[in-house]
């Protein structure tokens, strides 16, 4: 993955595991939260595990970012409207990412110890 | 993996006007107002001669510092809904994101900031270098 481009998908524990239990990963779509504004879909960002204020700014709870998926990114993603276009993207149908895109997966803050100390 | 609403603003305000003119106004609906740069994290208490810090464009606005210390511990939890307004200044447009753009908190400052903004009060005022919240 080193050089690529990568978009992530962070999510909590549950979602985690059954996305990870399969062999092609595969983000569903959904509503976002009330009041429903954003589009129906899978929501992705390219902000990496590291990123100061990551709840914060996708806000969401903290909860929901304890686990990640990283991936190279193809382009076809579409950025939401306004600035936060320049971070999140999402797609409107579920997103499948097969073997050969798959990056690092796992328990952000896990990671984040483990990549310090190499 | 994604909440709030995003609100985009067109404007004619240079981005450091535009954040200026956004802050005063968030400053009258919450007076003990608090601000973090997104991305260094650095939190400051504006308003009195503080001046708001230059080159800020990704800011989180907090009701109090109260409420700054529980985002930093939850994150966008319902208990901490319209505490905190996140503010994207770009070149000819600002987006705000908040939780409900039909609070009663968000309808007052969403209607101000529009107002402000498209009519570009600073290009009518003058220059706003060194301006204080």
């Amino acid at each position: 993955m080193m050089g690529m481009m990568r978009q992530f998908h962070y999510t909590n524990e549950k979602a985690y595991k059954a996305i990870s239990s399969q062999l092609t990963w595969l983000f569903k779509a959904s509503q976002p939260p009330m009041p429903r504004v954003h589009p129906f879909g899978a929501y992705f960002t390219d902000f990496p595990i590291e990123t100061p204020n990551l709840a914060k700014k996708l806000r969401i709870p903290k909860s929901k970012i304890e686990y990640f998926f990283a991936f190279e990114d193809v382009g076809d993603l579409q950025s939401i409207d306004g600035g936060r276009g320049e971070h999140i993207f999402y797609s409107a149908d579920d997103y499948p990412v097969e073997k050969n895109r798959q990056g690092l997966h796992g328990n952000r803050i896990e990671v984040i110890a483990m990549e310090e100390q190499s | 993996m994604i909440g709030g609403v995003d609100i985009v603003i067109p404007t004619g305000a240079s981005p450091r006007d535009a954040m200026v003119v956004s802050l005063r106004l968030i400053k009258r609906i919450w007076p003990d107002v608090v601000i973090e740069d997104a991305d260094s994290g650095e939190k400051s208490v504006i308003g009195g001669t503080e001046l708001i810090p230059e080159g800020m464009t990704d800011v989180f606005v907090y009701q109090n510092m109260e409420m700054a210390k529980k985002w930093d511990e939850l994150g966008a939890e319902p208990e901490l809904i319209d505490t905190m307004i996140h503010i994207l200044v770009r070149q000819d447009e600002v987006t705000v994101v908040v939780d409900d753009p039909n609070s009663k908190m968000s309808r007052l400052f969403l209607s101000g900031m529009k107002s402000a903004l498209r009519m570009n009060i600073f290009a009518m005022a003058g220059p706003s270098q060194g301006a204080a919240a």
